[in-house]
């Protein structure tokens, strides 16, 4: 069983918008409430499984390319459970101030979690090499997938995701991701690219990284 | 064949997997596979059919994906797929004494607040799938793991079918469901709403079952279902552990803890449940009788009343002025407040009386508690005189709640018990009638005798019955305080009931009135009170009850105790050190600034305080955050605390007069469909520090609810919120409908979230797109000149 751990603060500070790398005194006070409080309450629980290149879970032209080289496609669907919601729920009736923190650092949260996942299948598929992961919204990948990805994975009964009729995963603090597989080392999709951020189509996100 | 009669039988076998088989008979998953009812009724016939060779009593029609949300796109509807159903069991059934189950799941949308499927909707897609036909025997609610759901779909059977009613909830290993329903809160809702049996089925398998079966079985006293996996799935083959051998043996050997219906789920095929027979053919059903005790739950906690427990008496608007304020503007982040407060400061049971003539009772009691049990796991207890508030409060509360509550007036007799029969309620006795409150202890013993027989006659138990003797003003009536605690300690020596008593009345009038209230909540205690009602943030009070759990070895080894008070330190009342309003706003000291603003308004007018002191230190901490030398949290502190010194101010408005300090009016809201209202709620903090008086519409909202509002309130600036690029469309439908609406032709609307551009902001017709939350305030600024 995947736990969590030592989630990374620099990552969060980065989700709330802040432009230095040291939090004031305060921000760092939250985050250490903030922490203690998601380890606790998370419940993290993911489920898995190999599809085709033609599943119904794909779509568009940017996945093609990610998966072209792959013998094997991986769908992950993965969750911090509905507590994390209950506390952000509460917490922003009570401390706005921690409630950003918290937010931001569950988001965190469930990112390492896929790491985690990612190590862990990564034994499970020893000698495979594995694509960046790559989820509904990425680029031309349609966001209406994630009705095909929670029922291909039956999420809602093996994990406890569901999906609202706009297309948000519940509870919020969810992904779905897609992960080729290949024999050969081969080149590794937006390999060029610096991070993550460049590859998505969302210039104006107000997360986005800074281009080097 | 009833289902009474076969509960005669030792156990009672149900069927096993349906999906899996029809996996392996070439269904592709995502398929809905309730559509082959229709399309390829000879394969379900058999595998029916199957079952009911292998020795199913039971058996559940393909109906497990049948309701409005899930048949949307296969074309059939509700009625065809649950007819066509139950014909394919029909069939199969044909000859023997097999019983057919509706078998139905969940929706597959998450209530409120988690998701946007409403209490109310849900009731009515149960009934839809329920009234779809009457060629069943039982109704199977399986494979549920939201109480509130569970509980609704229950309602719904109740209300629409006379058919007995078998509930089981899907338990991970943690002993809890994916929405946090542990086993004793599901036996405890779901038996006093009168589910026939309860149990688990699906996600696990007979091993990972038994701790959790177990304590099912520990306090049901209907019969207990265990319909588990076959194992465990490997999540690529699709393939389980066990066999049917293995299978039969392991979940035979279950029945030992007091299970009367068996069956497999996932996995599992007639061959399982053929090697189950076999295995319990030589097992003996043996009913565990437990003593019972009375108890209230929430969807995820359990409070016996084994101890006095105590209730939070402060979600109630009589003689407060701010509460009543909170209600008329529909401001329920207040009302929330109260009760995460409570809840921190030990409550463990919550009274809710929302009676205020300015509002329509019913609608708010429905909507605090939906709103109350989405952030404290606390059980409530609905506070009302009138029948159909209590009613409606029920309906949606998710658990087994205290009604408070009946008396011994006939009008109240006979309107307020059948409700609490028929929720499974339990309930306050006010020893009270249509003579008043009586002043000799026999009166009072006589009014209690009547309401636990009336009860009685009801079906309620008499451990459900919380008699309340009322406590009389101590400097009105000096003897009356005597006469409560010697009727209180007679009432429980004679019956089997609870007592519950609202304390603080006791010291009216009388100065230092904590001490007086501390003492005769101890009295009490020790005359048999269960259930003080009390402000459990007055230290004493609280602290009463917890002493006495120590004293009387209930607290063991003083654990509560110790954990609450290890490092209590008493508050010296020092005068608070030479800091400045500002510079407490700008470290974010809440206390600090409560402290300075009241010591400041003995002196200086509110308006100067907010105006010279509080929004330039805003400012100042804006300008901070602007230049990234504070970031958002530090930021929101601040407005926390400056937002302690507008409490302030605002109370003291409200005792005098009524003044208003506000700088206009604005309406949010986080566009329907939308679920994620963080960012709207950032914007909300920053413009009521900025005196600007916020009508939060919440989330998920419709666009009419906005515009109604705003032409209501008259408001001038409406700000919008969505997260997703798929909720961006019902911000443009917002905006489109504010245009067209007659009498809005001068309301603005500011938008933002994390997906839009000005441009698009532009595009579907906003007037101002703010990036940031402190750039909503500038535009307001702009928008009301202040």
């Amino acid at each position: 069983m995947i736990t969590l751990s030592n989630l990374d603060r620099s990552e969060a500070l980065r989700y709330m918008g802040a432009k230095a790398i040291n939090p004031d005194y305060m921000t760092n006070e939250l985050m250490n409430k903030a922490e203690s409080h998601i380890l606790k309450l998370c419940r993290p629980a993911y489920t898995f499984t190999e599809i085709n290149k033609d599943s119904t879970a794909l779509g568009g032209e940017d996945i093609k390319r990610v998966l072209k080289n792959c013998e094997k496609v991986l769908l992950i669907a993965a969750t911090l459970g509905i507590y994390i919601d209950k506390l952000l729920r509460k917490t922003q009736i009570t401390d706005m101030a921690q409630a950003v923190v918290l937010d931001s650092l569950s988001s965190v949260a469930i990112e390492q979690f896929m790491d985690k996942i990612e190590l862990e299948l990564k034994e499970r598929y020893c000698g495979y090499y594995f694509t960046n992961r790559f989820s509904p919204g990425y680029g031309d990948y349609p966001l209406e997938k994630q009705r095909d990805i929670v029922k291909i994975l039956k999420t809602e009964k093996k994990i406890g995701l569901n999906l609202t009729s706009s297309l948000m995963l519940n509870p919020t603090k969810s992904v779905t991701a897609v992960i080729g597989l290949s024999e050969k080392p081969t080149q590794r999709e937006y390999e060029s690219c610096k991070s993550k951020c460049d590859r998505c189509n969302n210039k104006s996100c107000p997360y986005r990284r800074e281009s080097t | 064949m009833t289902f009474k009669e076969l509960l005669k039988k030792d156990f009672i076998i149900y069927d096993g997997g349906m999906g899996t088989i029809l996996q392996d008979k070439g269904l592709k998953t995502g398929e809905n596979p309730n559509v082959l009812n229709i399309k390829s009724p000879n394969i379900i016939v058999d595998v029916h059919r199957e079952y009911v060779n292998a020795g199913s009593d039971i058996i559940c029609t393909n109906t497990f994906s049948t309701n409005r949300y899930k048949v949307e796109e296969t074309g059939y509807s509700v009625k065809e797929l649950v007819s066509s159903a139950i014909e394919c069991c029909k069939k199969a059934v044909e000859g023997t004494d097999t019983l057919i189950a509706l078998d139905i799941g969940p929706v597959g949308q998450l209530l409120e607040p988690n998701g946007t499927l409403s209490v109310e909707e849900a009731y009515d897609i149960y009934k839809e799938i329920i009234t779809a036909s009457d060629g069943y025997d039982v109704i199977a609610i399986e494979t549920m793991t939201d109480l509130l759901e569970t509980k609704t779909a229950l309602l719904a059977c109740k209300e629409n079918s006379r058919k007995p009613v078998l509930c089981t909830m899907s338990f991970e290993e943690n002993g809890r469901t994916f929405q946090g329903a542990s086993p004793e809160t599901m036996v405890l809702t779901l038996e006093s709403l009168g589910a026939d049996a309860v149990g688990l089925n699906c996600s696990l398998g007979p091993d990972e079952i038994a701790p959790i079966l177990k304590r099912i079985c520990n306090v049901s006293s209907i019969p207990v279902i265990a319909k588990p996996n076959a194992g465990l799935p490997d999540p690529v083959t699709n393939t389980y552990t066990m066999g049917p051998k293995e299978f039969g043996e392991k979940l035979a050997e279950l029945s030992k803890y007091g299970v009367k219906v068996l069956g497999g789920c996932c996995g599992t095929t007639p061959e399982f449940i053929r090697e189950l027979k076999i295995n319990l053919a030589d097992k003996k059903y043996e009913k565990k009788n437990k003593p019972y005790t009375t108890a209230v739950c929430s969807g995820t906690n359990v409070v016996e009343i084994n101890m006095p427990r105590i209730i939070g008496e402060r979600i109630n608007p009589t003689g407060k002025k701010l509460f009543k304020q909170a209600l008329e503007n529909n401001d329920m982040d207040y009302i929330l407040s109260q009760a995460i407060s409570q809840a921190e400061d030990g409550a463990e049971i919550l009274d809710i009386n929302v009676g205020h003539p300015e509002i329509d009772e019913k609608d708010m009691m429905v909507r605090v508690v939906k709103a109350v049990q989405g952030v404290v796991d606390l059980p409530l207890q609905l506070d009302s005189t009138k029948p159909e508030v209590l009613e409606a409060g029920l309906r949606v509360y998710n658990g087994r709640a205290i009604v408070n509550s009946v008396n011994g007036e006939e009008k109240s007799l006979s309107s307020i018990l059948p409700i609490v029969a028929k929720y499974g309620a339990a309930v306050v006795g006010l020893t009270l009638d249509e003579e008043g409150i009586p002043e000799t202890t026999e009166k009072r013993i006589e009014i209690a005798e009547r309401i636990i027989k009336r009860a009685s006659d009801y079906g309620i138990r008499e451990e459900d019955i919380y008699i309340d003797c009322l406590t009389l003003t101590v400097s009105a009536q000096q003897s009356g305080a005597v006469q409560t605690l010697e009727a209180l300690e007679e009432i429980k020596k004679r019956y089997n009931v609870k007592t519950a008593l609202g304390v603080s009345n006791i010291s009216f009038g009388l100065p230092h009135r904590p001490l007086l209230n501390q003492t005769f909540l101890t009295m009490a205690m020790e005359r048999g009170l269960d259930l003080p009602i009390i402000n459990p943030a007055v230290f004493g009070m609280a602290g009463a009850v917890r002493a006495y759990r120590v004293l009387h070895n209930y607290d063991r080894e003083s654990r509560d105790y110790i954990e609450k008070y290890s490092d209590f330190v008493i508050e010296t009342s020092k005068e608070s050190h030479q800091i400045s309003l500002g510079d407490a706003v700008m470290k974010g000291l809440k206390k600090d600034c409560r402290d300075i603003t009241k010591k400041m308004l003995e002196n200086t007018d509110p308006l100067v305080i907010i105006d010279r002191e509080l929004i330039p230190s805003l400012d100042r901490v804006g300008n901070l955050f602007e230049q990234g030398k504070v970031f958002l949290p530090g930021l929101l502190s601040s407005a926390a605390a400056a937002q302690q010194a507008f409490e302030i101010i605002k109370e003291r408005l409200a005792e005098n007069s009524g003044e208003n300090v506000s700088k206009g009016k604005i309406i949010l809201a986080t566009v329907k469909g939308d679920i994620h209202d963080i960012g709207k709620n950032i914007v909300k903090v920053l413009l009521e520090n900025y005196g600007y008086d916020v009508i939060d519409l919440g989330r998920d909202v419709e666009p009419q609810l906005v515009a109604d509002t705003a032409l209501r309130e008259n408001v001038r600036l409406v700000g919008l919120s969505a997260l997703m690029t798929t909720t961006l469309k019902s911000m443009e439908d917002t905006i489109k409908l504010i245009r067209n609406t007659k009498g809005l032709e001068n309301t603005l609307i500011m938008v933002g979230g994390a997906v839009l551009t000005n441009d698009y902001a532009m595009k579907i017709g906003a007037d101002f797109y703010c990036k940031t939350a402190s750039i909503s305030v500038d535009r307001a600024r702009e928008v009301f000149g202040n």
